[in-house]
């Protein structure tokens, strides 16, 4: 089975596929969903160049169904309000079949509630649960998501820490959406770990300083504290525990940090915090039959040769615009058509897709179908990341 | 436990205190000269850390190097800052001098947008000074920097300011235009020595936070604002009491944060300012 997908994702990267048909016939309109200004630019900005690089391979080799692909794109500004009124113009205006994106939990939980409403599908590219949890938020039969789930990332933390005979950990978490989800998820699931959460603070994502918070988080002495804010807050917070007197608990960060912005902005600070990430952050550790290894190892080539590395160096974001169309292109290859209804009830369907992120098994459950396996923990020394031991 | 709180209280409201006080040095020496509150302060802190920053990415910046660096990049902006603002309006009403300086702010900031972007940028620290601990007092190197900048800062000054002919010019300046002027003293030029030595001041003071927090092209009015309610708490005319008006305003900041929370640190800070500028004693020396 594995060589067999190795082979299919061969073929599917390997630009010489050009041999198929050129598209003809109407194009598939896709809208996409970016926030390229705002505090997440910074992911947003570099998912839209990815988008744009990954609709250019598809049509270069023969298109979806035989048609090209056409991307209609919008800058949601990093703003639940204009993130909804963009998916409008994209539905109501540009009538786009599907929509990719978009890239804050916020902006995911405003677009979602509309588009669940209007019957589009949607596989967006937001790090919380909350769009494809259900219960309180709603149905999510339209909706699904290709970064790993809140819950996911947990799950590897929470088993990191065990392996490490850590039990009591406080957690400082961000007071947007994300963050909410972050603290909710480790909370629901610290009792199945052995796990107990001693103390917790919030904070605002915008802030400059938290190093009150990180005080009366370390006067609990915890062993580990987990940060969990995607963006720039990340590094600050681990800069305000880096700088408290006495003995300081291991610095645990979510899976939204992965990346050089990190290691920057934080500096020495970064040195020895750990955090799950996509194994695009160390893709030489990857073994040979992992069948995301030539995936990856063909994705961070393209991201070189287009350009993208030089202004938006890899972090762990920069897959999800290519999964999620790698996952709108799987659903409407087993459709079989470009229809709405048959192409959820395929993505719902699919099954061992070999994506940058991880590989995709869905269920009219799971619309993220990743696993805890898709992720790998990783340390930072000497201003790189590793795997963790 | 009670002692462990109050330490970190010292510990980071020094070095926000420093900070505010410097901000308020600026303030006040720019008041003095000209009766005008600049409301682009914050933004000279915030291009002179940017200048800085860049250059220290292309060059090797010794500390000595660095403070030198930050001071001539804050004295040029600040001296940009007069002649785009006070300087082509110095005969037209307060008000519009006052709106200047607002504009002005507003364009600094955009400047920094355009070359810099609008994500927050981490410079690295010059002036590496080491963790500092005095029994219960630890004071981190971020402390150490910011009120070792301050105070040397403010020592400076005030030599500058009292032993040198230039810095009485600028004390009678500031005490009475009028006579200074029947006296020969160009207070034209004491007028934009006084924003270029603000924007220098500025500068140094980008030094001490930039590490600490990064520098973001939204920070300026946030700290500009705080360095005026310092300048005001300490009465704009001592040296002393102005950036004592810093300290305190920092400490009681960390100490908001600490017992009360995050969120309402700005609503019980202004508060607080309310309170003291309205219950303090009235200045007897009031100029007229």
């Amino acid at each position: 089975m594995a060589r067999f997908l190795l082979l299919v994702a061969t073929l599917l990267l390997c630009p010489a596929a050009a041999l198929a048909a050129a598209p003809a016939g109407d194009p598939i309109v896709v809208g996409g969903l970016f926030a390229q200004s705002g505090p997440a630019a910074v992911v947003g900005t570099p998912s839209k160049l990815v988008a744009e690089m990954t609709v250019k391979q598809i049509n270069d080799m023969g298109g979806i169904l035989g048609r090209p692909v056409k991307l209609v794109a919008y800058d949601t500004e990093s703003s639940p309000d204009v993130a909804l009124r963009q998916a409008r113009q994209l539905v109501e205006g540009d009538k786009v079949l599907a929509i990719i994106g978009p890239t804050s939990t916020g902006e995911g939980l405003a677009v979602k509630k509309y588009t669940e409403e209007k019957h589009v599908p949607v596989i967006m590219t937001v790090g919380g649960d909350a769009v494809v949890a259900g219960g309180k938020f709603g149905p999510y039969d339209w909706t699904f998501k290709a970064p790993q789930r809140t819950a996911t990332a947990v799950a590897k933390i929470y088993d990191y820490l065990k392996g490490k005979n850590i039990s009591k950990i406080a957690v400082l978490s961000s007071k947007d959406a994300f963050g909410q989800d972050g603290l909710t998820e480790l909370k629901d699931n610290a009792a199945k770990y052995g796990i107990e959460i001693i103390a917790e603070e919030t904070f605002d994502p915008k802030g400059t300083d938290f190093s009150a918070q990180a005080f009366k988080l370390q006067a609990a002495k915890p062993q580990a504290a987990v940060v969990w804010t995607i963006g720039p807050a990340g590094s600050i917070a681990a800069k305000n525990f880096a700088a408290l007197p006495g003995e300081r608990p291991l610095l645990v960060q979510c899976h939204g940090q992965p990346g050089p912005t990190y290691l920057e902005l934080a500096g020495e600070a970064a040195g020895g915090t750990v955090m799950p990430g996509t194994k695009l952050m160390a893709p030489e550790s990857l073994p040979d039959e992992d069948p995301q290894k030539i995936v990856i190892e063909a994705f961070i080539k393209a991201y070189k040769d287009n350009g993208i590395q030089e202004k938006f160096p890899l972090n762990t974001h920069s897959g999800y615009a290519y999964d999620a169309l790698t996952l709108l292109r799987a659903g409407l290859e087993k459709a079989g058509k470009a229809e709405p209804e048959a192409l959820r009830a395929a993505l719902e369907k699919l099954e061992r897709v070999v994506g940058v992120s991880g590989v995709y098994t869905m269920s009219s459950q799971d619309h993220n179908g990743l696993g805890p396996d898709s992720m790998i923990m990783l340390i930072v020394d000497s201003n790189r990341y590793k795997l963790a031991p | 436990m009670l002692a462990l709180y109050l330490a970190q209280i010292v510990n980071s409201g020094l070095a926000l205190g420093a900070v505010y006080g410097v901000m308020a040095l600026g303030f006040s020496l720019i008041f003095s000269a000209s009766r005008l509150i600049n409301f682009a302060q914050g933004e000279l802190l915030l291009l002179g850390g940017l200048t800085i920053m860049s250059l220290a990415g292309v060059m090797q910046l010794p500390p000595a190097a660095a403070l030198l660096a930050a001071a001539v990049a804050g004295f040029v902006l600040g001296r940009t800052l007069f002649s785009t603002t006070l300087g082509l309006t110095l005969r037209a009403s307060p008000l519009r001098q006052l709106m200047l300086t607002v504009a002005a702010s507003l364009v600094f900031q955009g400047v920094a947008i355009l070359c810099w972007g609008k994500n927050p940028l981490m410079p690295p620290r010059l002036i590496p000074l080491p963790d500092l601990r005095l029994g219960l007092v630890f004071l981190g190197r971020d402390t150490v920097t910011a009120l070792t900048l301050a105070v040397t800062a403010v020592v400076v000054l005030g030599l500058f300011l009292g032993r040198t002919r230039l810095g009485r010019a600028l004390r009678a300046t500031s005490q009475n235009a009028v006579a200074a002027r029947l006296q020969g003293v160009d207070t034209v030029f004491c007028h934009a020595l006084s924003f270029a030595l603000a924007g220098a001041l500025a500068s140094l003071a980008a030094l001490a936070v930039g590490p600490q927090t990064g520098l973001r092209y939204d920070m300026g009015l946030g700290l500009g604002l705080k360095g005026f309610a310092a300048a005001t708490i300490g009465g704009y005319t001592s040296l002393g009491r102005v950036f004592a008006g810093g300290i305190i305003l920092g400490l009681a900041e960390a100490a908001m944060v600490l017992t009360v929370s995050g969120e309402f640190k700005e609503t019980a800070i202004y508060v607080l300012i309310t309170i003291l500028l309205v219950a303090a004693p009235r200045e007897h020396d009031e100029r007229p």
